[in-house]
């Protein structure tokens, strides 16, 4: 199954709705990897430091950039494992591109 | 109004103490647990309150495994502390990452596991664990909770009910409660536990109150909020209720106490409730644990009335004056009497030619009782309830525009969060410090040490990426910087000379320190040390604040004023 893994800062919860503001970013990933997740055909699998710091340190390729470029690297997006964004956030089309066509078709909207 | 027998009062299999800092919960949850045990039942007592002092009034060290009370047979206790359980969890969950993950990742993940999340977690994990244990609930006919003051127990409370919601729509793991780690694990027992909470015939909420306006509208409020979450089985105890009125002082204390509980809101007086007559000792060690609900009362040895001068809060005004401030905080736990230090500062930096903004944040039932007469005094209102809802609505409204139905109860579940609530609060003083030009902004409520720093991390990241996550606000943005400014901030601790309210405040001091929030004053509110009384009872409890004040004077290293107890504090000091 194809699956994509996305490094993010510590957060309190997934949407960053307990942070200083609403990030509509993180609401719409938030939305797309739940309708991806329940397609049973692909998988976004979402790390945050706060929660899942062993994920990070298990990860080479995430602490080597945490050490060269520092916290601004985050969130770092792995598509099948190779790193394929870092800084910020994939957008929707992103996602469509790394998920294939024909799979990203029906989760859109 | 009866007097409090535990003996006579039909109490159930489960008893929760609750009320605000400093009204004597664990005083009464103690002398409850004692006089069971004394009377040949099975009793254990269990605090979970973070300012306990079950050790010193048990005089025995206890720790969070049941263990028998020295002197009375038949009681054992056991006490948890949230904060340093929490403190223990973050530690464990950090340490194996120091020197592994780099600093700022470790600093990140550290404070996003100091909130109060993690602490409200962790508090109700112990909880869930005494009410669901099979051998605790066959071994004891009474167990009794001491629970944490009114706002924390309140949340502590109200999670079961919102965490098993929690636990079944939210299958994507991450959310405040994936700060434990196995969490889900739990559900049956977290819904044992509400079970629990939710039967009368099992469970009795005991509300702690004083004979106090604001006391009494505060446990009206936890009534009702705990009766919404399915808490019925409500009983009152009006704790310190003077009986004998001897001089001018204690009779207007007297006057003031009959006053207030005969104006009782109606919602409390319709519960069962019985007083407990105030006492001219401390209630520590067993003799006196045993004397409290006694009829019979020991004799009292009156001091001789020494009366001591307490520097004045004019004295923080001068120094207000003197450094130019532009912002002042009134912090403190509710009823500590932040927004009468916060009124009495505007009238008297009015009084000194300053144009004032005051914002409070006191829920509107007090705002009648502004009266606004000095044009120099502007005065601007921060409900919190409202903030945070036209948060909520102002996310939920943009999230429907591009989200499933679906997809929004998941974010409306979010929302419920305790740290919203912080964020919304601040971002509303924010605006209010960013539309003023007043010469002083006076606020009655400060943010934690844990929201700034959260809020700074966020902002530092956003420079270190060159750019915001989401849209912090540009007035959240001015305001950060100049709260750690001490040339223009100030934020005052407000206090009451007790034990509660005293070891919250050094906690909230502790937080403000982590963020290098600028915090040099300190105000002891309702003295009685200040007032002069010949009342043998006033005398005695007044002789027990001194330790208190003494401390703050250390902690504060003298930058402290004593406000002297007031009975009409309310209509004097809300007067602008």
């Amino acid at each position: 199954m194809k699956k994509i893994e996305i490094f993010e800062p510590a957060l309190c919860c997934p949407t960053g709705l307990c942070g200083p503001s609403v990030d509509q970013n993180l609401v719409r990933l938030t939305a797309f990897q739940r309708s991806v997740n329940h397609s049973g055909h692909a998988m976004i699998v979402r790390r945050n430091l706060a929660q899942n710091p062993h994920a990070f340190a298990r990860n080479r390729q995430v602490v080597n950039l945490l050490e060269t470029d520092g916290m601004a690297c985050l969130p770092i997006t792995f598509n099948d494992g190779k790193i394929v964004k870092t800084g910020k956030y994939p957008t929707n089309d992103e996602l469509t591109a790394y998920l294939g066509e024909p799979l990203a078709k029906t989760k859109q909207q | 109004m009866n007097l409090y027998d535990p003996l006579t009062a039909n109490l159930t299999h489960y008893l929760f103490f609750t009320g605000k800092g400093g009204v004597g919960k664990t005083t009464m949850a103690t002398a409850t647990a004692v006089k069971l045990a004394d009377a040949g039942k099975r009793v254990m007592i269990v605090s979970t309150d973070p300012a306990s002092n079950l050790q010193d009034v048990f005089e025995t060290k206890l720790t969070n495994q049941p263990q028998p009370v020295p002197g009375v047979a038949g009681l054992d206790a056991a006490n948890f502390d949230p904060i340093v359980a929490a403190k223990e969890y973050r530690d464990r969950v950090v340490a194996p990452y120091r020197g592994v993950l780099p600093e700022a990742a470790i600093q990140n993940m550290s404070e996003q596991l100091s909130g109060s999340c993690t602490v409200e977690i962790a508090s109700f994990n112990e909880f869930a664990k005494f009410l669901t244990n099979p051998t605790i609930d066959q071994r004891y006919d009474y167990i009794i909770f001491d629970t944490a003051p009114t706002g924390h127990a309140l949340r502590m409370l109200q999670l079961p009910s919102a965490w098993s919601n929690y636990l079944d729509h939210n299958q994507e793991g991450a959310s405040c409660l994936g700060q434990l780690a196995g969490l889900g694990k739990q559900k049956a027992t977290y819904q044992k536990a509400v079970e629990t909470l939710n039967n009368a015939d099992l469970t009795t909420l005991m509300l702690v109150t004083r004979p106090q306006r604001a006391s009494l509208i505060e446990t009206k409020r936890a009534a009702h909020e705990l009766a919404e979450i399915g808490m019925t089985n409500q009983r009152l105890i009006v704790n310190g209720v003077l009986e004998e009125p001897t001089d001018a002082a204690s009779q207007t204390i007297y006057g003031q106490q009959q006053a207030d509980l005969r104006d009782m809101p109606g919602v409390l007086s319709q519960l069962p409730s019985a007083e407990v007559p105030l006492r001219a000792y401390n209630v520590t060690g067993l003799t006196n644990i045993r004397a409290l609900l006694q009829v019979q009362q020991p004799t009292i040895t009156v001091q001789s009335g020494q009366h001591i001068a307490f520097p004045s809060i004019d004295r923080i005004v001068t120094d207000l004056i003197r450094e130019d401030k532009h912002i002042v905080f009134t912090m403190g736990k509710g009823g500590v009497g932040k927004t009468t230090v916060a009124v009495q500062l505007a009238k008297k930096l009015s009084a000194h030619h300053k144009t004032v903004h005051l914002a409070t944040t006191d829920p509107a039932d007090h705002l009648s009782l502004f009266k606004i007469d000095d044009p120099a005094i502007t005065v601007s209102h921060i409900d919190e309830q409202q903030v945070l809802k036209d948060y909520q609505d102002d996310v939920l409204a943009k999230s429907r525009q591009t989200m499933s139905a679906d997809d929004v109860d998941y974010i409306a579940e979010d929302l419920r969060s305790p740290c919203t609530q912080d964020i919304a609060v601040f971002r509303a003083f924010a605006n209010v410090v960013a539309q003023s030009d007043s010469d002083v902004v006076v606020l009655d409520t400060a943010p934690t040490g844990h929201t700034l720093l959260l809020l700074n991390s966020t902002e530092n990241y956003a420079k270190e990426v060159k750019r915001t996550t989401g849209e912090v606000p540009q007035a959240v943005r001015d305001l950060l910087p100049r709260l750690q400014d001490a040339k223009q901030t100030e934020i005052i601790t407000v206090t009451l000379p007790e034990t509660t309210p005293i070891a919250e405040s050094l906690r909230l001091n502790a937080d403000l320190e982590r963020a290098k929030m600028p915090h040099k004053w300190w105000v002891v509110n309702q003295s009685m040390l200040a007032v002069n009384t010949t009342n043998s009872i006033l005398q005695a409890r007044a002789k027990g604040e001194m330790k208190w004040i003494d401390q703050v004077k250390a902690v504060s290293n003298g930058y402290y004023a004593v406000e002297k107890w007031q009975s009409n504090y309310e209509q004097v000091n809300l007067t602008v």
